[in-house]
């Protein structure tokens, strides 16, 4: 049964095959982090839910066909009471009770798989001290009779790189600010905004300072069956004036390149011996084979322009353009995947804003910002 | 056809820098730099002539991320090995004329090494690392200034691999994969 996930994932992926009357459903679950709790609705149609709030009851309603099966996963939640579904004609209505009438919300979606997140903070001293629990992991009810599920949740995991660590620190400032240190701080914080915002469970590479090869790097990535992977950096340079942020993705098209190079000796007017140049192209090829990038480098590069296009908002800069070059960490990961060097240590005034925690903040913010462009993009 | 021509142009060109090299002996010997592709003449002295070419150096500036060309006159050389040794100490001495060379200041050169399928293997001692910023963008500039430099001004070097201490290395910095060969790349040349 389990082989067939994958397969199912993709006809889902590829439009929504489920419209048929006995497969279509809309299910909630219910989850909880630190300062809020979300509501996810998944269903096998897009959606566009209406809500309304009114004293400690929120209400969504949905339009679906009639006999669209309404699921529900058991859940514990310290301040949502009860939710329950019930079918009027054209529409679905959910209902969300809370503890109290003083909440604020907000939502958020994703299209494929359809998903839709309301994000309830309640507000006074309404607090509570259970842990995150990552809605995906929660118990399923399933109503009598239903087939059991064969849909995956969707909940899926983003892989923050903290570049180096350990004994290998990276890049150092004059001042003697640690590469490592500030990268860990950034994916930190950056997991958090995601794990709060967003329906997707975060692993980080490294969480302390410690070495970790390239190579498990990404394996983190490919064990866990990543939908992106982002590799935190900070720069450094020989020149006193670098600055700002830099995007960068893997290159591999070593023909292109071939081709410039050819391109570049001609209008220089230099000689070139083209003999086997060919051969050295096929060579180069097979190299890259082994590369499990390939499959991702258009995905990787929209992302990395939706991330480098918020970090120039946040640092005022000229965009220094996304970038491509031969990182061995993104070489071995099997998803869209981006190295972001955040700001030149190199360069005391990025330094300044590296070592601030508001600005480290930020820029999480910011790298969270162009990853919802990214998915609100993916479709197309 | 395309060969014959070639074989002319060399014949000629090689009668060129016979004369010219009488000429310069008597002469004031200035600007006649000759063109690098041309000469292949293993019967001209070696290692050092009075004949010189001009050898292009990638270093960086101020100005952006990208490398500057430096041009610069250096011997001439019969044997590509040599040549390569020379232009990577040069590049490693650095600009004279204030370009920024991205290398740590001692490093050195330990071996070099060109294979037959026109891999030049460029092993450095330890320094390349030991003092590197380890940027990317560092370890970008150190990279494609050496790969650069070599490939356009040889052309028998056709790829560039690194070594440092004569080992092969994962990466310089943590960044970009040594354990492939570099090709040229003419994107990280500002214009
Ligand atoms: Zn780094």
């Amino acid at each position: 049964m389990k082989r067939f996930v994958p397969a199912l994932v993709a006809v889902l992926f590829c439009g929504g095959l489920f419209f048929g009357q006995d497969q279509s459903f809309l299910r909630v679950s219910v989850s909880q982090s630190t300062s809020l709790h979300r509501i996810l609705i998944e269903s096998s149609f897009p959606i566009q839910p209406e809500l309304q709030k009114s004293g400690n009851v929120l209400q969504v309603r949905i339009r679906s066909e009639a006999g669209v099966s309404l699921r529900k996963n058991a859940f514990e939640n310290a301040f949502i009471r009860a939710v329950g579904w019930k079918q009027e004609t054209g529409v679905s209505i959910l209902t969300v009770e809370t503890a109290g009438s003083a909440f604020s919300y907000d939502t958020f979606s994703i299209d494929n798989p359809p998903q839709y997140f309301i994000n309830i903070r309640p507000e006074g001293n309404f607090s509570s001290d259970r842990p995150a629990v990552i809605s995906g992991r929660e118990k399923e009810s399933p109503e009598p009779g239903e087939p059991r599920r064969t849909v995956p949740r969707g909940i899926r995991t983003i892989v923050i790189d903290p570049g180096h660590g350990g004994l290998e620190a990276g890049a150092k400032s004059a001042e003697g600010t640690l590469e490592k240190d500030i990268v860990l701080e950034i994916s930190r914080k950056l997991k958090k905004i995601i794990e709060t915002q967003f329906a997707f469970h975060v692993e980080l590479t490294r969480d302390k300072d410690v070495e970790v090869s390239l190579e498990d790097r990404a394996a983190t990535a490919n064990n866990l069956n990543a939908f992106l992977f982002l590799s935190i950096h900070t720069n450094s340079s020989f020149r006193k004036n670098a600055r700002g942020p830099e995007t960068y993705y893997l290159s591999m098209n070593a023909p292109d390149k071939e081709a410039r190079r050819l391109a570049y000796f001609e209008n220089t007017a230099t000689e070139l011996d083209e003999s086997d140049s060919s051969n050295e192209t096929d060579e180069i090829q097979l190299i890259l084979w082994d590369m499990a990038q390939s499959a991702y480098l258009q995905q990787s590069s929209r992302l990395a322009e939706k991330i480098q296009a918020e970090l120039n908002l946040l640092f005022r800069t000229r965009d220094r353009g996304v970038k491509q070059n031969k990182f061995y960490v993104l070489a071995g990961v099997a998803c869209p995947a981006v190295l972001i060097e955040v700001a030149f240590l190199s360069f005391p005034d990025d330094e300044k804003k590296l070592l601030s925690s508001d600005f480290q903040d930020r820029v999480a913010q910011a790298i969270y910002k162009g990853l919802v462009n990214y998915i609100r993009d993916y479709q197309e | 056809m395309e060969k014959k021509r070639r074989i002319i142009l060399a014949v000629l060109a090689v009668l060129l820098i016979v004369l010219a090299v009488v000429f310069f002996q008597q002469g004031g010997r200035d600007s006649t730099s000759l063109s690098s592709g041309v000469f292949k003449d293993p019967g001209v002295p070696d290692p050092e002539t009075e004949a010189r070419e001009t050898v292009t150096f990638y270093f960086l500036t101020e100005d952006g991320p990208n490398l500057s060309p430096e041009t610069r006159e250096i011997p001439l050389f019969a044997s590509v090995s040599l040549k390569a040794r020379r232009i990577v100490n040069e590049l490693l001495a650095g600009s004279e004329k204030g370009l920024i060379c991205p290398f740590p200041e001692k490093t050195q050169l330990r071996e070099f090494y060109l294979s037959e399928d026109g891999t030049a293997f460029v092993d450095f001692l330890g320094e390349v690392r030991n003092h590197h910023p380890f940027g990317s963008s560092a370890d970008i500039a150190t990279i494609y200034s050496l790969v650069n430099t070599l490939t356009f001004n040889i052309k028998e070097i056709k790829q560039v691999v690194i070594l440092v201490d004569g080992r092969e290395n994962q990466t310089l910095g943590g960044h970009l994969d040594l354990t492939k060969p570099f090709v040229f790349r003419a994107d990280v040349i500002s214009r």
